[in-house]
Parts: C-alpha cells; sequence; structure tokens
C-alpha cells in the first residue's frame, strides 16, 4: 500500500482501534490497582509484604528468606485458592526513617493486603501507629523491641529476645541448678530495652542475683577482657546473645583465660545449622534457646518447613523458621476468607484469630484478635552442642508461667 | 584493670598494622584509604572459604594474599589512572566508594553465616601480666612495630624508597626524571593489600569476624595513624596498640562501657586540638 490517502485512512482506522480498546480495557480493569476485583475466577497476585532489617548494622536476612520460601513452595503448588502470592520484602537497613517510608510505600503504592515474615529491629516503634491507622495487620516474623509485642496490630511469631534470656537464666539456675550465672550481652541500642525487664522476671520468680553482669559488648570488644571479668566473678554459667560470628570468639576467648567450668548459654539467633561447625570443639556442651521446635529434631510436624527451606535455598535457622511460620499463618487465614482478598478482609480474619494450631512449632497456638498487645509465644526449649550436632536438651520452657 | 589493657593488645595490634599501611598509603600516594581493611577482610574471607572447603592454613593464607594484593592492585589502579590528578579529599571520597562498594561486595558473597575461621597455632597462649595473650596477638603487635621501621628504613636508605618519596612529595618532577609514577603507586596500594590481609587473617579468630565488623576496623585505625598525622609510621603503631588498650581499659567501668566503640573518636578530637594547641593559643595572645 502507498499514497498519502491510504496512510491516513489507515492511521484513522488505527487510532479509532486504540481508544476503542482503551475505552473496554478501562471498563474491565480494576478501579484500584492492586485489590482484586470480585470476580469468581480470580487469577491477578496477592500482595504481601514486610519490613526487614536485610542488611545493615546487624542484618537478619533470615525472616523474609524463610518466608519466601514458604511462598515459593506455596505457589509451585498453585498458589492460594489458585491465585499467586507476590511477597515483597523490603530492606530498611535498621533505618527508622526508611523503616516509615517503606511500610508507607507498601500499604500506599502496592496496596498489600497484609505484611508478613518481617524482621525489623527499629519499625515498631516507628510503624506500629500507622499500621493502626491504615488498618493493615502484621503477622512478623521475628520481633525483638517490646514494642512489637505491644502493638494492635502486630502479632509476632516468635518468642522475643527478653523471654529468650530469662528463659535462659531459668535454665541455668533451675535446671542446671547453676550457683553464679553470670549475663555478657551485646549493646543493641533499641533492643537493649528488654534486658532489665527479662532480669526483673528471673528474679523475682527465683529470688537470685547475677554474679557477673553486663549489657556494652559490641563487635570490637575485646572478648579476653569479658573473660577474664567472669572468671573472676567465678562464673559458672553465662548467657550471652552475641552474632553467630561472635559465638567461635567468645567461646575462644573463655578457654584462652582458662575459664573452664564454664557452660555457655547463647540466644536463639544463634541457633543455626552452621554453627556447630564454626565453633568445632569449643562448642561442646554450648546450649541455645530455641523459639520453636527444634529443626535439628526430627519431628515429623517440620518436614514440609525444611523442604521448603532447602528447596528456597535458604539456611536452616531459628529466625528462618520464624519468618516460615509467618508465612503459613497469614496464608492459611487467606485462604479461610471468603469473597474478595482485601487489606479489611484480610484484617477481619486476623483480628478472628484467636486459636491457630501450629502442629506443634510452637508451645501453644499462635493468635492475633483484637487487643492491644499480641505476645503468643513465650516458650522455649534448650537445645545443646553434643558430638559437634545440635540436640533437643530440654521440654518447653513456658516463661509466661514465671512472669506472674 | 591492668588485664583489660594488656588484653586490648589485640585489638590495638589490628589498628596498627592497618594504621601503618593508612600512613603508607597516604604518604605516597597521597589518599587516606577508607577501604584498607575492607581489603585486608577479602583477602582473608577468600582465604576462610578455601580453608571451608578444605584447603590447609598456609596455601589458603597464601591465597587470600593473593587476593588482597589483586584487590589492592586494582584500587591502586583506578586510582592512578583516572583520579591521579585530584586533590587529596577527591581521592579520599573515592576511596570511601570503594568502601562502601567492598562492603556490598562483601555481604553479598560472605552473608552473615557463621563459618570456621583458620587460625595460625590456635590455642597457644602466652601470660602476660595474668592475660593469657594469644600468638596471634603477639604476631600482630611485634608484626606492625617490625613492619613500621623496616617501611621507614626503606623510604630512608633504598633508592626505591627514596624514589617513592620523590614521587609523593613533587609528583611531576619526579615523573619528569623518570620516576615511574604509576607503577611505584600500584604497587604500594597492592603492597598494603597483602599487609592488610595478614593483619586480618591474625586478628579474625579472636574477634566477630562478619566482613562488615572486619571492613570497619578501618575507623579506629584512621584514628591511630592520626596521632602521628598521618606522617609517621611509629606514631601509627603507637596510636593504635594505645586506642585499644583504651577500649579495654574502658570496659572497667560500667559508667563509660557502653560507649567503648567512641573511643576512636575522642582519641582524633583529642591529637587534632593537640596539634592545633599552637595555632589557638598564638590567637588567644
Amino acid at each position: 500500500m502507498s499514497g498519502k490517502l491510504a496512510t491516513r485512512s489507515y492511521a484513522g482506522a488505527g487510532l479509532l482501534t486504540a481508544l476503542v480498546a482503551a475505552v473496554v480495557l478501562a471498563a474491565c480493569g480494576s478501579s484500584d490497582s492492586g485489590t482484586s476485583t470480585s470476580t469468581s475466577a480470580d487469577t491477578s497476585p496477592i500482595k504481601i509484604g514486610a519490613v526487614s532489617a536485610i542488611t545493615g548494622p546487624i542484618p537478619i536476612p533470615d525472616g523474609t528468606n524463610g518466608a519466601g520460601a514458604y511462598f515459593d513452595a506455596l505457589n509451585k503448588a498453585g498458589g492460594i485458592n489458585g491465585r499467586q502470592v507476590d511477597y515483597m520484602p523490603l530492606d530498611d537497613k535498621s533505618d527508622p526513617a526508611l523503616s516509615a517510608q517503606l511500610v508507607r510505600r507498601l500499604v500506599e503504592q502496592e496496596n498489600v493486603v497484609a505484611l508478613a515474615g518481617g524482621e525489623s529491629l527499629v519499625g515498631c516503634p516507628v510503624f506500629g501507629g500507622y499500621l493502626k491507622k491504615s488498618g493493615i495487620y502484621d503477622v512478623m516474623g521475628g520481633a525483638a523491641t517490646p514494642q512489637c509485642f505491644t502493638s494492635s496490630n502486630i502479632s509476632p511469631t516468635n518468642v522475643g529476645l527478653q523471654d529468650d534470656v530469662t528463659a535462659g537464666l531459668i535454665y541455668a539456675s533451675e535446671t542446671l541448678k547453676k550457683q553464679k550465672v553470670c549475663a555478657a550481652m551485646y549493646n543493641l541500642g533499641p533492643l537493649n530495652a528488654s534486658y532489665p525487664p527479662a532480669l526483673a522476671v528471673w528474679e523475682k520468680s527465683t529470688g537470685k542475683k547475677l554474679a557477673y553482669y553486663t549489657t556494652s559488648l559490641t563487635a570490637n570488644t575485646d572478648l579476653n577482657g569479658i573473660m577474664l571479668k567472669v572468671k573472676d566473678a567465678g562464673c559458672d554459667a553465662l548467657i550471652s546473645n552475641g552474632s553467630t560470628q561472635a559465638a567461635a570468639p567468645l567461646l575462644k576467648a573463655a578457654a584462652a583465660q582458662g575459664a573452664t567450668g564454664l557452660t555457655q548459654i547463647f540466644m536463639g539467633q544463634e541457633y543455626t545449622a552452621g554453627l556447630p561447625a564454626s565453633v568445632g570443639k569449643l562448642g561442646e556442651g554450648v546450649y541455645s534457646t530455641a523459639e520453636f521446635e527444634p529443626f535439628t529434631g526430627d519431628t515429623a510436624n517440620l518436614t514440609q518447613m525444611k523442604a521448603d527451606l532447602k528447596a528456597a535455598g535458604v539456611e536452616l535457622t531459628a529466625l528462618g523458621q520464624s519468618g516460615w511460620l509467618a508465612a503459613k499463618i497469614i496464608s492459611d487465614t487467606i485462604k479461610g476468607i471468603k469473597g474478595e482478598v482485601t487489606k479489611e478482609s484480610v484484617g477481619a480474619a486476623l483480628l478472628k484469630l484467636t486459636s491457630y494450631d501450629t502442629n506443634g512449632i510452637t508451645a501453644k497456638p499462635y493468635s492475633f484478635g483484637p487487643g492491644n498487645a499480641h505476645h503468643p509465644n513465650r516458650s522455649v526449649k534448650m537445645v545443646q552442642i553434643k558430638n559437634g550436632k545440635w540436640v533437643t536438651a530440654s521440654d518447653w520452657i513456658h516463661v509466661d508461667e514465671y512472669d506472674k | 584493670m591492668v588485664q583489660s589493657v594488656v588484653s586490648g593488645l589485640l585489638a590495638g595490634g589490628a589498628y596498627a598494622l592497618i594504621g601503618v599501611c593508612i600512613v603508607l598509603v597516604f604518604r605516597m600516594v597521597r589518599v587516606v584509604n577508607f577501604a584498607q581493611a575492607a581489603t585486608g577482610a577479602m583477602g582473608a574471607y577468600v582465604a576462610i572459604l578455601l580453608f571451608g572447603s578444605g584447603w590447609s592454613y598456609m596455601p589458603a593464607g597464601l591465597a587470600g594474599m593473593v587476593a588482597g594484593v589483586a584487590i589492592g592492585w586494582l584500587c591502586g589502579l583506578v586510582m592512578s589512572q583516572w583520579f591521579s590528578e585530584s586533590s587529596t579529599v577527591a581521592r579520599s571520597t573515592v576511596a570511601i566508594a570503594m568502601l562502601i562498594a567492598l562492603l556490598t561486595l562483601g555481604f553479598r558473597f560472605f552473608g552473615t553465616t557463621a563459618r570456621k575461621i583458620p587460625e595460625i597455632r590456635p590455642g597457644s597462649t602466652v601470660n602476660v601480666l595474668g592475660v593469657n595473650v594469644g600468638v596471634s596477638t603477639i604476631i600482630t603487635v611485634v608484626g606492625a612495630i617490625v613492619l613500621a621501621f623496616l617501611i621507614s628504613l626503606f623510604l630512608d636508605r633504598t633508592t626505591l624508597g627514596i624514589r617513592m618519596r620523590a614521587l609523593s612529595e613533587r609528583p611531576h618532577a619526579a615523573e619528569l626524571l623518570g620516576v615511574p609514577a604509576k607503577r611505584l603507586a600500584v604497587f604500594v596500594w597492592a603492597f598494603a593489600g597483602a599487609i592488610s590481609t595478614a593483619g586480618m587473617l591474625l586478628i579474625a579468630p579472636s574477634r566477630q569476624s562478619d566482613f562488615a565488623s572486619l571492613g570497619l576496623i578501618v575507623l579506629p585505625s584512621i584514628a591511630a595513624a592520626s596521632l602521628g598525622l598521618f606522617r609517621s609510621l611509629g606514631l601509627a603503631v603507637l596510636g593504635g596498640l594505645l586506642i585499644g588498650m583504651i577500649e579495654g581499659g574502658v570496659q572497667n567501668f560500667s559508667s563509660i562501657a557502653p560507649y567503648s566503640d567512641a573511643v576512636p573518636l575522642v582519641f582524633i578530637a583529642v591529637v587534632l586540638m593537640w596539634s592545633q594547641r599552637g595555632e589557638v593559643w598564638d590567637a588567644s595572645r
């Protein structure tokens, strides 16, 4: 075809077709981007977000990795009622301003229907109020600051630093019958608020006091100096909460300064599959708290979790367990919604969720429900390194029973 | 108290060793190398990964040093190719960018998993004033002192050393006289890369060893180098040891113990104020 006349008429026809197509598409498209339409065969993805300290001064990518692993497996198996889950974990780098900004982005631009699996160290005090105002709910994976457990719109799956510390202290003095329990805790900024109440619960319920106590450890602290003080105080048990890379140097310093006969108890974030190999022989006999059914055991209720994490190439860690469980809880909740899946309907479903059976992954059922505080998981099991491997060393320690 | 101070020598030795590298690179190439510790950490992590996959200590360590040299060499190439005419401030800013790049790469490649860190003579200690000091600490401290001494000797007494000083003090004149500027500059970077890798390998087993923590050792090391105003190798060693010992001593006072990480900052402030005292006192007279 040639000639200006022919081109013009083709152009005109093209323009008209485009106009008609645009009108038709606009009519069929949803009025809000992201929210689902109420057609019975809706296949648009369900958007779930998370704000987490994936990188930054204290990086904890495990929670969102664990949640991601659950969603990957779920999507492979068909998703939720035929709809894929679009999981958006955002990294707040432990920067409060960024954290607030990212939550806003998830809620207002991405239109997520819920938050799940996040492990933000600074987020709870910063966006707790915003979540309430926007009517969106967060099934947090790993919560550490006290505000995460006292927010109307947040219910974490994990036990949290405060109860972890209390559990470790209780196990040391009441089960292991240690006479001089000591604690060398890390200076973790906003998380330090957890230490005094943790100590108070132990002191009040056992009537005992620590023989040596410090909360000033950092990445640069000289661990030999700390161990000298531990030895001088005559400690026979030491609770500490370093990162997994702090375990080996701490044990080395203890051995070097002759603090023999010292039982060391680590906190939940150090319960990882790879830790025993990194500490070698020095790790023999070391304990850790475990906030969920220990993944190094073989209980059947963990088979799917382990398979999902393995399929996604995520290391087996306690923090990964918390993210996976959060993802499972939100998915099961959404599955049960009849009608549109929106932030409102998900919120309503969570407010009705007063008991979620975790099939033994946690000691007691998870819950959301109404109220201004949510702390459903307050029990830990102890694990211990024996012959280079973690083994389960105790039954559930219910911290809430000591906190009366 | 004495014991806490003595046990601060491990960290102090690290600051001294990296501090020597900082002074060397500053004097020779006119840049405050913020990426110095991260370069060493990269090399050390290569060694750690190889050790983790079955290599024995010496081959893994040597391979790590080669990696440290390579990264230093690369940084030096970038600096001398594109920024040879820039001011010290501009070049130091580029070094900060290199640090950020290395930290990001380090996090991407090495993640947050705990690894078994190879150690020279694990378990061997020497009792110094009631503290069991590890062999690595002794090597680090002695190594820093010896290195500072040898480098000073090299710069004062050898032809190559004098050429390098000429290069740093009068770059254009030196080039006109046939001193190979770029090659010598890159050599300095590569050498510093090797030393910092060795330093990291010595101290990593006894402290928190995630990549970011190791890379940020550069900050107390810069504070150490500031004692001699970035010109004296000996004072950098002294500065490093002092900072390490002060950090150790601070742990004894529970009111200031949480602020032990601020010791390098206070150190720099005191050094700078003291070095400027002449001008301040003159002005007030």
